[in-house]
């Protein structure tokens, strides 16, 4: 074994590195040989000095600026989340329309043929107005004299037929009833 | 010499408190390891003002990355070195420093009671013959012996087999040694 192997072994001996036999090895060749008895000196000089040597140290105010580093970043993450969250409805929005796409340009046409003939509508009653509002007029006296009828004919049966203990029965039966006759009778005179 | 694999009682207390959003114990954490991180940056680095930046930068690294570490894998003081290491060689491959050392002001060392056994100019001497040293070389000394690093600790810091470490780090004590007595340092 040549001393450079030496060498390191000596190393690893004073790192507490070497098992007994490798020591033993190494106690023997030390006895014989000047040279790695030197290296073993200077290197155990070597490890005592670098020991020694101090760690340097970060300005005094370092902790604090870690600190306020932190703070800093942790305020960037909060602001972060809260632009997420804020975008969040806005992306779905988007995204929703890409997806949809083709529906909501079918809604949107048809959306605006109904409002087109809509005002086009608007547009044909309010140019014969003056028609409109008789018209109106005559639908509104029919509707009065039909309901003056009925409204005798309700009281005919409730005084004839049925007595007064039926009356809340017949109120919603008529309640109906009168609904289900303006409906029929509108439209007749819309078509008329 | 090193840091067990398992963390101490305190150690574990202060980093579950950390994680449940204790600022103060982080305050506390940073206090204890800011001499330790700051060292290993400016051995690397060897600027004061960037070693600082890139200390607070290893620190708010640790602070977001607290619930990943794992004690079972390596120790606390390890798992820093590791963070600091990767912090530096990755800006060091963004800009390489070629400043050498003695051009700049040393910084403030940690007074330490082992400070006594040698005087300040062998501080200075020693600093600047380890500071000649290659980059490689130089940094499993520093590790070892500065940091207090085990073969194995600093396998896991550098991620390199326990064979380029321990090559290395006699191959950087050789070459201490030589520039050390060629200066006259070892009165033999």
């Amino acid at each position: 074994m040549s001393c450079n192997l030496y060498e390191d072994l000596i190393m690893e001996y004073l790192d507490g590195e070497l098992i007994c036999s490798e020591k033993e090895n190494l106690k023997s060749h030390l006895q014989e040989c000047a040279s790695c008895r030197e290296f073993l000196s200077i290197q155990k000089k070597q490890h005592t000095m670098l020991r020694a040597l101090p760690l340097f140290t970060p300005g005094k105010d370092f902790t604090i600026k870690v600190m306020k580093d932190i703070h800093r970043k942790k305020d960037a993450l909060y602001v972060k989340k809260i632009l997420l969250f804020l975008l969040m409805p806005l992306v779905l929005g988007i995204a929703v329309i890409y997806l949809c796409w083709p529906k909501i340009v079918l809604g949107i046409s048809l959306v605006t043929v109904y409002a087109v003939n809509g005002i086009k509508m608007l547009i044909t009653v309010t140019s014969n107005w003056i028609e409109t509002v008789i018209q109106w007029f005559q639908i509104a006296g029919k509707i009065l004299s039909q309901l003056w009828w009925v409204q005798r004919i309700i009281f005919k049966i409730i005084l004839d037929i049925f007595n007064w203990h039926f009356l809340g029965y017949t109120a919603v039966a008529l309640l109906f009833a009168g609904t289900f006759l303006l409906a029929k009778i509108l439209p007749q005179h819309k078509q008329s | 010499m090193g840091e067990g694999m398992l963390l101490d009682e305190t150690m574990e207390e202060t980093i579950k408190k950390i994680i449940s959003g204790d600022e103060e114990a982080f305050s506390v954490l940073v206090d204890m390891y800011k001499n330790r991180v700051f060292s290993l940056a400016y051995r690397m680095i060897s600027s004061q003002e960037e070693s600082e930046d890139l200390s607070q930068e290893v620190f708010l690294k640790v602070y977001n990355n607290l619930r990943l570490y794992d004690p079972k894998k390596a120790g606390f003081s390890t798992w820093i070195y590791r963070i600091t290491y990767n912090q530096c060689v990755d800006y060091l491959r963004r800009k390489r420093n070629t400043i050498p050392l003695e051009e700049k002001i040393l910084p403030v060392f940690a007074e330490t009671p082992e400070e006594k056994v040698i005087t300040r100019e062998e501080i200075k001497n020693l600093n600047n013959a380890v500071n000649d040293l290659p980059e490689d070389y130089r940094i499993p000394l520093v590790l070892y012996h500065f940091h207090g690093l085990t073969y194995k600790e600093i396998c896991q810091v550098m991620d390199v087999p326990m064979s380029i470490v321990k090559n290395r780090l006699f191959r950087a004590r050789k070459m201490l040694k030589e520039t050390l007595i060629g200066g006259g340092f070892y009165v033999m």
